[in-house]
């Protein structure tokens, strides 16, 4: 009974998290990329929480906690009977060219960046009659801008000003199952609900005669996808890994609101439009492999594809064009456990270290980012602790893009 | 008995209409790529008879009409089998987009490069025997430059006055694409119709580009909707040429008239003709032979002739205020709305590299700039209203109805010798009429 209030408990939890707006702005300077464009990198595939971070972001053949849902729902299979499983991180990307900036109209002379606090996944798994299930939420991608707000002013008096601003999120709540298949294969299976929106907004404001000009762009995304994978045990030290996610529909109903303001003048007019439309997204395969060196020490590699020559975006009725092929990401890390006592009991300490190379879809100019990652935690009992950090730079736009992430996972293993 | 009857009529045509309305409403709810149109043809035995077996989707009857719903299949069937028809689809509200339904581009009623693009093919398959779609250029992102040739015996070259209208040099300046599409919509459509139009069809060969700037009318829908140039990425990270300073005539004249910063808004670009844009109405106008050219843009209505970069006039000063001063008197008419006119130096501001300029310079035509509604900023700037679009087009009409019947009458007075001083001078030989020596 107490066992049940307690799974309860979680589970409201889980559910608080899902409906909390996980993203807030933590630091707003200028900078770039297409409006839908994910912060960080195109090729999202899951989402890694602390102990994969550390790792180079591995995390096909390995399960630290319930996120392996959205990834590969085999590992499941490998959980203990209940885990719960929170993170937060913080993030922060340059961008040089997006939108209204560097583009023409506001200029910048230095890549720009912006950062984001989330709390950006939590999740809980429980086995049930050889069957292991789990229902995880994670924000999996932002779309967030840094905000620009630029006066003009002549002779010291500020005569217009121009605002741009954008945020935005997508959501992925997962429902997955998993189960062991003999002695050597798990396989398991995900069903993944995306939600969303995105706004924008460049405002012009000229002060002399009170004219406004505004543009506000809403979408709202939804859409679904199936994910899945197997881990086979090929001997004692290796096990492989194969994971897919589906292509999918992600809905996008557009709204657009085109004013001109003249108050002074009694002008206002206003253009308007709505559409309904969609991003096709492409569909993504990954292998994995995990060698134990040692009872102590494991190496771990991820592959991913992302099909991005599949991707389409209709927007407000018309096809946009995006030059993209095919992108991966391949990622390489290394695990070791340190054991350590602590209250008299024995807990473990590892330390990870990764590296990884994660290749944009966008063929002119070709880009990629190279990335090092290293981790840490504590697991002790029932309850483990797990920080990461990773930092990338970007060679191909010539603009030198950097990205930096720290994650902190909280888990509960019963 | 007459007014019963005329109530009788009214309500039998009023039924009709919803009728079809709610019969256009399922046609579009089931197969909404097609456009089609309602067109109204004389019901006389004689086109009945012909009418009977073109399997065309005949509505009803009214008042010794048949009317038709025609896709562009069978707009071009009519045309084929030379059986004149009337537009009538603004009498059927389902077929107009109705702004409550909040459907469509970002842009609301104006043109995207995309959506013009398929009017334009739509007017060309729709009207084949008077309309042929050339590609002039291509954009500096790689879009289609198009213009749009109406004439009788469309595929022959014949000799016969010709006219060029132009549109949105300036990206944010919609209203421009769409007085220009419209002409050549109304044109095509009228063409049956209408004696003025056939005549103007018949005895001219009317080009219209209206879309000279995709890029940058693509970047205004997309980002931002005051941008004005181009989309050339200058050396300095700016953004953008003004094709309007980037003609060859006198250009680079002066830094008032045209800037040499590559971030301003009038930069005249890195030399004439930099941009294949204004390269693409260059070429084109290398290859015809123009007596007339109306380059639409907007705000501030007013009609507007060389010379640009300087106060001086013309030496055809006369002919170009006399043709502006019928036009302003012929759009005042229409709507009520006063464009004024004048030289474009004197009445607007200077201007070096201009598409008028270049014209009159290297061909000694008249060439107009005329400057769309609203008149001022606190009018709406480089905003109008989707619903003044059609208003503005109706008063630019019969100005560009009377600058094509011009072109017309004077074509016989347009001497050889002139042309081939002309020619010269557009090859860069001789000189130059009326150009003012510094």
């Amino acid at each position: 009974m107490i066992k049940i209030l307690y799974v309860l408990r979680c589970l409201l939890l889980i559910l608080s998290l899902i409906v909390l707006p996980v993203a807030a702005p933590a630091q707003l300077v200028i900078g770039q990329y297409e409006d839908e464009a994910p912060l960080r990198t195109w090729n999202s595939f899951g989402l890694a929480t602390a102990a994969s971070i550390g790792r180079g972001e591995t995390m096909l053949a390995v399960a630290d906690d319930c996120s392996a849902a959205l990834t590969n729902p085999a590992l499941l299979a490998s959980l203990p009977r209940l885990t719960l499983s929170l993170n937060g991180s913080y993030s922060r990307s340059t961008l040089f060219r997006y939108s209204i900036v560097n583009t023409g109209v506001l200029a910048s002379d230095k890549n720009l960046g912006i950062g984001l606090f989330a709390l950006d996944f939590g999740g809980l798994s429980f086995r049930l009659n050889g069957w292991t299930l789990a229902i995880t939420a994670s924000l999996s991608e932002a779309y967030d801008r840094p905000q620009a707000d630029v006066q003009s002013a002549y002779a010291g008096v500020p005569y217009a000003s121009i605002l741009f601003r954008q945020t935005g999120f997508l959501r992925t709540v997962n429902v997955a199952a998993a189960r062991k298949i003999g002695g050597r294969l798990q396989a398991g299976i995900g069903l993944n609900f995306v939600h969303g929106e995105l706004g924008r907004e460049v405002k012009d404001e000229y002060f002399d005669n009170g004219i406004t000009i505004s543009h506000r762009i809403d979408q709202s995304f939804s859409g679904f996808y199936l994910n899945g994978g197997l881990l086979a045990r090929i001997t004692g030290r290796l096990d492989l890994a194969l994971v897919f996610r589906t292509s999918y529909d992600r809905k996008s109903k557009n709204r657009s609101k085109l004013r001109y303001q003249a108050p002074f003048a009694g002008t206002d007019i206003l253009i308007e439009a709505a559409s309904d439309d969609l991003y096709h997204q492409p569909c993504a395969a990954g292998l994995g492999a995990r060698y134990t060196l040692s009872p102590r020490l494991r190496i771990l590699g991820d592959l991913v594809y992302i099909r991005w020559s599949e991707y389409q975006v209709d927007y407000f009725g018309e096809r946009e064009a995006r030059d993209f092929g095919p992108a991966f990401k391949a990622t390489v890390g290394g695990e070791y456990i340190s054991p350590v006592r602590l209250f008299k009991k024995q807990a473990v300490v590892p330390l990870r270290v990764g590296i990884g190379y994660d290749r944009q879809p966008m063929r002119h100019p070709e880009s990629a980012y190279a990335i090092l990652s290293f981790g840490t935690g504590l697991h002790w009992r029932t309850f483990g602790i797990d920080v990461g950090g990773q930092a990338g730079r970007e060679s191909g736009s010539g603009r030198g893009l950097e990205v930096m992430r720290f994650c902190f996972s909280l888990h509960i293993r019963l | 008995m007459s007014a019963v009857k005329r109530s009788a009529k009214k309500r039998l045509l009023a039924l009709a209409i919803i009728g079809v309305s709610c019969r256009l409403l399922l046609f579009s709810a089931a197969a909404p790529a097609e456009k089609k149109d309602i067109v109204s043809v004389e019901k006389t035995p004689r086109l009945a008879a012909r009418l009977q077996p073109l399997g065309l989707d005949l509505l009803f009857e009214w008042d010794n009409k048949v009317y038709i719903l025609a896709g562009p299949r069978d707009l071009r069937t009519l045309d084929r089998n030379h059986i004149p028809y009337l537009m009538e689809s603004n009498k059927f509200p389902a077929l107009t987009s109705s702004p409550v339904l909040l459907q469509g581009g970002i842009n609301g009623d104006y043109h995207s490069y995309l959506e013009l693009e398929a009017d334009l093919q739509d007017l060309e398959r729709a009207h084949p025997e008077i309309a042929r779609l050339y590609t002039i250029g291509m954009s500096l992102e790689n879009r289609k430059i198009y213009a749009l040739k109406i004439s009788d015996n469309v595929a022959l070259d014949e000799e016969e006055a010709e006219v060029l209208f132009l549109g949105c040099h300036h990206a944010r300046e919609w209203i421009s694409v769409e007085v220009p599409f419209l002409l050549a919509k109304h044109l095509l459509e009228n063409y049956a119709s209408d004696a003025a139009v056939r005549r103007a069809v018949d005895q001219s060969e009317v080009w219209i580009a209206p879309l000279i700037n995709p890029d940058g009318l693509e970047y205004s829908i997309r980002f931002y909707r005051y941008w004005r140039k181009n989309r050339r990425l200058n050396v300095d990270g700016s953004f953008g040429v003004d094709l309007n300073r980037n003609y060859g005539y006198n250009w680079a004249y002066d830094n008032e008239g045209s800037s040499p910063e590559p971030a301003a808004e009038v930069y005249r670009g890195s030399a004439p003709f930099s941009e294949p844009e204004t390269r693409a109405v260059r070429d084109l106008f290398l290859e015809r032979e123009f007596q007339a050219l109306v380059t639409y843009h907007s705000y501030s209505q007013v009609i507007l002739y060389p010379w640009g970069y300087t106060p001086t006039p013309t030496d055809k000063e006369a002919l170009h205020w006399s043709l502006a001063a019928d036009m302003s008197m012929l759009m005042e008419a229409v709507n009520g709305r006063l464009y004024g006119f004048g030289p474009s130096a004197q009445s607007s501001y200077l201007t070096n590299g201009d598409t008028t300029d270049w014209a009159f310079g290297v061909a000694g035509i008249p060439a107009y700039t005329i400057e769309l509604p609203p008149v001022d900023q606190l009018g709406g700037g480089f905003f109008n209203a989707e619903r003044d679009i059609t208003p503005v087009f109706n008063e630019n009409l019969p100005a560009a109805l009377y600058l094509i019947n011009w072109s017309i009458v004077n074509f016989g007075a347009f001497q050889a010798q002139e042309r081939e001083a002309r020619t010269d001078r557009l090859n860069g030989r001789g000189k130059v009429p009326g150009r003012h020596q510094n």
